[in-house]
């Protein structure tokens, strides 16, 4: 191929439209040819440059892609993943794991429950945040089809505002968490049960109370924080509560509060000095309200 | 979803499948529009106008994969219709208005509508936008196609109703005076 045809030929090549037999020809040329190398790369940066321009116009009125609900789901869940959410979810069986040596009540799961929560709550965002915002120029559009528009923009409106609403709760309630514990706890939300801010505070509390107790090996502390089913049961196996001489426990991240057959329920994923200090094991704690106290009713650990 | 989904559900009537696809072209279409009328009013009334005939003619897209070039085609029609309409009115020629830029003052004081899209590129962005805009309207109608809306040359060829190979030899002349308005010289010619 002359230099002439070769440079017919390469905005097709860098288009990737040439079939593979012109572009081993173009590729072989542009190899033994410094002048149509450089027309090449001329090209391709001048058309790089083309395809950018388009995003140098910003609409002022937001103009979102539309994301693949799909993909976007994805990519939700491997970032809660991530913050350790996803671990949440991952339960192993008692015993297993390293730290499932240290207790849990047999024959009672509650991860399923769990796992249900957050995957409703996975979907109520994925809903929210799918939604984009409209353009004011397709609101001009006539009816149905910009009120089709308007409907969206309306619905992103509200899921915007429940998104930020749950933001502002998440923040309140991790403000008070972090003061407890002195740690900047992550608190993590799981489940759409309308819990009271008041009484997932009450909740976080006892258990950021009990914790403290385990750790420092106060057991009659842990029992006063407990309810009568379970002080029988750290009375009869006082060592899969105890956490005294596991050193200095830190919590990362706390769930909010869910309602599951009556009782209150919160994770809690935390590390200690002891063993692996940079591994984190999970404590998951039911609640009961007796009177107007609340007490732990039962703690089960996950690896 | 795709666009193949989401036509095949405009087409049974679902507005809101067709507000998406309004979503998810409108940029693309506007800058085309610019790129090929100047001015920003004159794009967005192109662009609406191309929905709105897309909108009502949606039942009459026979193959719903088609549907980018055929929207294309609805939008080039527009703009061509708009440029003619321009020639019998301002017989003096083309005014070429610079984009918009996010510093410009508002247009509502002096009761225009509201710019439908700012500019907030580079300054080698606008030189190249100005350098685009400064190529006839056969040259800057190809790269848009081409670039904007990333047409295949069959595409930008039945949109424009030309042939593919006048397609291909304006897309590589369009690139040529491109690079020559930007100061460059034009990489796909053969130095004599």
């Amino acid at each position: 191929m002359s230099c002439h045809e070769i440079r017919e030929s390469l905005e097709g090549y860098i288009a990737g439209d040439l079939d593979d037999l012109e572009a081993s020809r173009v590729a072989e040329h542009l190899a033994t040819c410094p002048a149509c190398a450089v027309a090449y790369e001329e090209t391709r940066l001048l058309v790089g440059e083309l395809k950018d321009l388009r995003n140098a116009f910003q609409p002022t009125c937001v103009f979102e892609e539309v994301p693949d609900v799909s993909a976007y789901a994805r990519k939700r869940e491997d970032a809660a993943g991530r913050e350790g959410a996803a671990g949440l979810e991952r339960h192993a069986a008692p015993g297993d794991g390293a730290r499932g040596t240290r207790g849990g009540v047999p024959g009672r799961s509650w991860s399923r429950a769990w796992a249900v929560a957050a995957a409703v709550l996975l979907v109520a965002l994925v809903g929210a945040l799918a939604v984009a915002t409209v353009p004011s120029l397709a609101q001009k559009l006539p009816l149905p089809v910009g009120s089709a528009i308007a409907d969206l923009e309306h619905e992103n409106q509200l899921m915007r505002a429940q998104n930020q609403a749950m933001r502002d709760r998440i923040d309140k309630l991790e403000a008070r968490v972090n003061e407890l514990t002195g740690d900047d706890v992550n608190v993590v939300p799981t489940s759409e049960d309308d819990v009271p801010d008041e009484v997932t505070m009450a909740v976080q509390q006892v258990v950021i109370e009990f914790i403290t107790a385990q750790y420092a090996g106060d057991l009659e502390r842990m029992k006063e924080l407990a309810t009568p089913a379970l002080q029988a049961r750290i009375d009869a196996s006082p060592d899969e509560y105890l956490r005294d001489g596991a050193g200095t426990v830190s919590i990362a991240q706390m769930t909010d509060v869910s309602i599951y057959e009556g009782l209150y329920m919160t994770f809690v994923r935390m590390s200690d000095t002891k063993e692996f200090t940079d591994s984190q094991y999970q404590e998951n704690f039911g609640v009961k309200k007796l009177g107007e106290t609340y007490l732990v009713e039962s703690m089960e650990t996950d690896a | 979803m795709d666009d193949l989904q989401l036509v095949e559900a405009a087409r049974r009537g679902n507005d809101r499948a067709f507000a998406v696809l309004v979503r998810l072209h409108e940029r693309a279409l506007y800058c085309t529009a610019f790129s090929i009328l100047g001015s920003s009013w004159d794009a967005s009334d192109a662009v609406q106008d191309a929905f709105l005939e897309a909108y009502a003619r949606i039942d009459t897209l026979r193959d719903a994969s088609r549907f980018k070039p055929w929207l294309v085609r609805i939008l080039v029609n527009g703009c061509y219709d708009a440029l003619g309409r321009r020639r019998r009115l301002v017989p003096v020629g083309e005014t070429v208005e610079p984009p918009a830029t996010g510093e410009r003052p508002a247009r509502a004081s002096t009761g225009q509508p509201e710019e439908a899209h700012a500019f907030i590129g580079t300054e080698a962005q606008l030189d190249l936008f100005r350098a685009l805009r400064a190529l006839d309207e056969g040259d800057r109608m190809v790269l848009a196609l081409r670039y904007f809306l990333d047409l295949k040359v069959g595409d930008v060829a039945t949109a424009l109703d030309i042939p593919a190979g006048t397609v291909k030899s304006r897309i590589n002349r369009a690139l040529g005076r491109l690079a020559q308005g930007l100061g460059r010289h034009a990489p796909l010619e053969v130095a004599q």
